[in-house]
């Protein structure tokens, strides 16, 4: 008995050597790479070889690597170009898609925060030194809503009202007192409230995070397009500017096709080229 | 390539008229579309008819805009004979040749020249000809090997060996069997095909190799095939390459040559080759290239079109180059075999000048127009002057571009430049490898002559500060998945008050189910057997208890059927009682009976003589009995 107990235990030992060690091996080596590459990239930012740091950052977010110091030093190498004479159409663009990256990362990173304000202010200011309106697009109500709180916020208030209801029933039912009566009719109203909502809500955000992904345009600006690449209309009495997306503008991408992807701006949906919106990496 | 044709048709393809009237068939021709001043060309006019007395040929004529003069109409009799499907034909006509002379530049329209045949006038199609400076006008080439359905000036001759139409349009005889047994021996493996799509014509586009990463090359080729004899393209187009770059080949003409296929023999030519580089990743299509088929044999698909056909599609699966391995820097499309060379002059230059460095790419594929160069404080490079120098040997596109930069250096001491880069994928050895250059040192001496700019002339700089380096990644703790994604999860939200709900249910039911058989236990009826029950189940051991429980089921019976109470009747008074209520004289004796029976086992005992099962057996009977007994109308 005791003997088949070893057994078991080596024969599990063994399973979990074999199936669990080597990812996790590899996951230890890819993240003493990535490390690695970071400060390759910090030194090249304080050599002034902004490019080179650009590349390296680029090309770890392209091996998969997602973490907010690498986009927030990403951001840095983009700014710090656009401030160069090597600067690029676009570095502000995607210094911003980086800032963003960080804030999806890490809600509560206040420098990302107040960098992004930043860098969409001065695309905003040299936007208007070239005579360009600025144009705010307002999210979709839905969006607007559901992006209120995290989708876990919702979640767990959709749960808090399920439990709030169950507990005002009981009371209702159970007890046979007046004052817990009142008590239970003012949680069913409440939880029943809150469970709504919070459900609602939270399917809602769900729904947005799995049709859509956040993007940033980054490059001086992006005309809207239609199905087949031809400029999408002016709408009656809007801004000439309004069909065209500035730099460093939140959109949602909610279609992918080889040549043009379909996003969300705002309330206007329409399709731009691949090359003029940067992904948001996402966990 | 492309160029090759749009000159080979620019000489030969002026147009394949179909027909003046329903009986004589006219060609027309021109040597060439541009040409310099004061050089000639030759326009030709070719009609035949298949009466016999096509050869008589007058009033030919060919009207000229101002700037161009021509020699008189040479007329020459023609005939032809044609075997087609066993069938044998014989047509017979004029060719009219004028000589043409352009003494002033411009786009001047000539003709249509025209001629009467046999009574009836021909007239062909008007020719745009285009007069350029003297000596800027293109050359035609000669073809290499093999016969040009497009050329029709070859050996020399402006319509060569005296054949009444330009060698493109010439069908084919019975006489030219020894040429074409000799082509069927020859033709390139590229041209074979098991099956023609269409007995007629078509075209048929190919391309190699069909699975390449973005940037790398492919190459289309677009051949036409026609079972009539020679034609004449009309209005092609150019394929559809809408997500690849295009390498515009300055090639030589194609050949042409038969082909068999099954059991027919078509003459094939390779319209285009055109070295492609894909944009983007995905399955990419190309191909779909429209042209008529232009000569007598072919039917028309509408006046002026010849026998339109289109070619196919071509899928090409293109995907990007593994990331594995990828250096840093690498920007997707940079696919081929590249070196790098670099001159950097001067060597030594004082603070605020700039140098020279002059680096030059060189290799097969589509040579990036942008390479890394390095970057560091004090050094400014400026946007790059380039000129290149591409071509396509053996169709593989190869070559050099050069890119020269100014930069300017502003820290006085010795510079070390580094290198310039590019970091390519190859696909021939599948790998990243990187072309390098290095620049070396530069010497910059101070300059006593600089001055500070002013601080007051700077832009104020907004950006200046806003992020500051993170030098290690700190911790970072990954959102955990969603409550939401979770799965059962908004089930799990009504989980709870449908629990609370289902539960109070529950109680609800048990509660009526309790207070239903509580009810049933109080009732006569259920009295009445639970007396039963115990009078049975004492009968064998305790007399009095079974008197008792036997006495109870009586007067319960009673109760329930007449709903009178029995026990405040004496017994002597109760038989007439019951009888007075309805029920019948028998019965009522019978249960008087059984409660004397009872009385008397009570008091007396065993020695009364009365069985107490005996007697829970009667009452049994009786109780049942009365249940079921119809009462008799009292008055």
């Amino acid at each position: 008995m005791r003997l088949g107990r070893l057994l078991s235990i080596w024969l599990f030992a063994l399973a979990a050597l074999c199936t669990g060690a080597r990812p996790a091996a590899a996951a230890a080596d890819s993240n003493a790479d990535a490390a690695h590459d970071f400060a390759t990239a910090n030194d090249a930012i304080k050599r002034g070889a902004y490019t080179e740091a650009i590349d390296i950052l680029e090309l770890l977010a392209d091996r998969g690597f997602v973490h907010p110091d690498a986009s927030f030093d990403r951001a840095l190498a983009y700014v710090e170009r656009a401030r160069s004479s090597s600067a690029a159409p676009g570095d502000l663009g995607r210094a911003a898609a980086a800032l963003s990256e960080v804030l999806s990362l890490r809600p509560n990173d206040a420098d990302a925060e107040n960098a992004l304000s930043r860098i969409r202010a001065e695309i905003s200011r040299r936007h208007a030194r070239e005579g360009s309106a600025p144009v705010m697009a307002r999210p979709s109500l839905g969006r607007a809503v559901t992006s209120l709180f995290s989708e876990n916020t919702w979640a767990i208030m959709a749960i808090c009202g399920s439990l709030l209801l169950a507990l005002g029933i009981a009371l209702n039912r159970f007890v046979k007192r007046t004052s817990a009566e009142l008590a239970g009719a003012i949680g069913i109203g409440l939880g029943a409230l809150l469970l709504v909502l919070g459900a609602a809500l939270s399917a809602g955000a769900r729904h947005f995070r799995l049709t859509s992904s956040p993007a940033v345009i980054v490059t001086d600006e992006a005309r809207l397009l239609d199905e087949n690449g031809k400029p999408l209309p002016q709408k009656l009495g809007a801004n000439a500017d309004s069909m065209t997306i500035p730099e460093g503008a939140s959109v949602y991408v909610l279609e992918r096709r080889p040549t043009l992807d379909r996003i969300e701006w705002g309330s206007t949906r329409g399709w731009v080229t691949p090359g003029q919106i940067q992904i948001l990496a996402t966990r | 390539m492309r160029l090759g044709f749009a000159l080979g048709a620019a000489i030969a393809v002026v147009a394949a008229s179909p027909v003046a009237r329903a009986a004589v068939e006219t060609q027309t021709a021109v040597s060439a579309r541009q040409v310099g001043v004061g050089e000639t060309f030759v326009v030709q006019l070719t009609a035949l008819s298949d009466g016999p007395n096509g050869t008589t040929a007058t009033s030919a004529s060919l009207p000229l805009p101002p700037g161009m003069t021509s020699s008189g109409a040479n007329v020459s009799p023609q005939s032809q004979v044609s075997i087609v499907n066993g069938q044998m034909s014989r047509r017979t006509g004029v060719t009219v040749t004028w000589q043409v002379t352009a003494s002033k530049v411009g786009s001047f329209r000539v003709g249509p020249p025209s001629v009467s045949v046999g009574g009836e006038r021909a007239q062909g199609n008007v020719i745009a000809i285009e007069v350029v400076p003297a000596g800027s006008a293109p050359r035609g080439r000669q073809s290499q090997h093999g016969f040009d359905p497009f050329n029709f000036f070859g050996n020399g001759s402006p319509f060569g060996n005296g054949s009444p139409f330009p060698p493109g349009f010439n069908f084919r005889s019975p006489f030219d069997d020894d040429q074409n047994e000799q082509q069927d021996q020859s033709y390139p493996d590229e041209f074979r095909l098991d099956k023609a799509p269409d007995p007629l014509a078509f075209l048929r586009a190919t391309v190699t190799p069909d699975h390449v990463v973005v940037g790398q090359q492919v190459t289309l080729r677009i051949y036409a095939y026609g079972a009539h004899g020679m034609f004449s393209p009309i209005n092609p187009n150019e394929p559809s390459h809408a997500d690849f770059m295009a390498f515009d080949i300055k090639a030589d003409q194609h050949a042409a040559y038969t082909v068999p296929i099954g059991d027919t023999r078509y003459i094939a030519a390779k319209l285009e080759e055109l070295p492609l580089f894909p944009l983007h990743a995905g399955t990419l299509r190309a191909g779909d290239m429209k042209m008529g088929f232009g000569g007598r044999s072919y039917p028309q698909t509408g006046p002026g079109l010849g026998l339109v056909r289109e070619s196919n599609w071509v899928n090409v699966v293109v995907t990007e180059p593994p990331l594995r391995g990828r250096p840093a820097g690498y920007k997707v499309g940079d696919v081929g075999d590249y070196k790098l060379s670099a001159t950097v002059e001067p060597r030594e230059i004082v603070a605020g000048d700039s140098i020279s460095v002059v680096a030059t790419l060189s290799g097969t594929g589509m040579l990036p127009f942008k390479i890394q160069t390095p970057e560091q404080k004090g050094v400014d490079w400026l946007d790059p002057a380039l000129t290149e120098k591409l071509e396509a040997s053996n169709g593989i596109v190869q070559g050099s571009r050069t890119f020269s930069y100014v930069v300017k250096l502003s820290e006085p001491g010795q510079i070390d430049l580094g290198e310039v880069t590019l970091p390519y994928w190859d696909p021939r050895r599948q790998r990243y490898f990187t072309a390098r250059a290095p620049l070396g040192a530069i010497v910059v001496k101070p300059n006593p002559n600089a001055k500070a700019a002013p601080p007051d002339n700077k832009p104020i700089d907004r950006l200046a500060g806003v992020l500051k380096a993170r030098e290690q990644l700190g911790p970072f703790v990954e959102p955990s998945r969603p409550l939401s994604d979770r799965p059962g999860f908004f089930g799990l939200l009504l989980l709870a008050p449908l629990g609370v709900v289902v539960a109070g249910g529950a109680l609800s039911v048990a509660g009526r189910a309790r207070e239903k058989l509580r009810q049933r236990g109080s009732s006569p009826g259920a009295q009445l057997e639970a007396a039963l029950r115990e009078a049975k189940a004492r009968a064998a051991s305790d007399a009095s208890a079974t008197v008792a429980a036997a006495e109870r089921a009586v007067f319960l019976a009673i109760e329930l059927k007449l709903g009178f109470k029995a026990r405040a009747v004496l017994k002597t008074e109760l038989a007439a009682a019951l009888t007075e209520r309805g029920v019948s004289s028998e019965r009522a004796a019978a249960l008087t009976a059984i409660l004397e029976d009872c009385d008397s086992l009570r008091f007396v005992g065993a020695a009364s003589g009365v069985d107490p099962q005996e007697l829970v057996k009667r009452t049994e009977a009786q109780t049942s009995a009365l249940r079921g007994d119809k009462l008799a109308s009292t008055s």
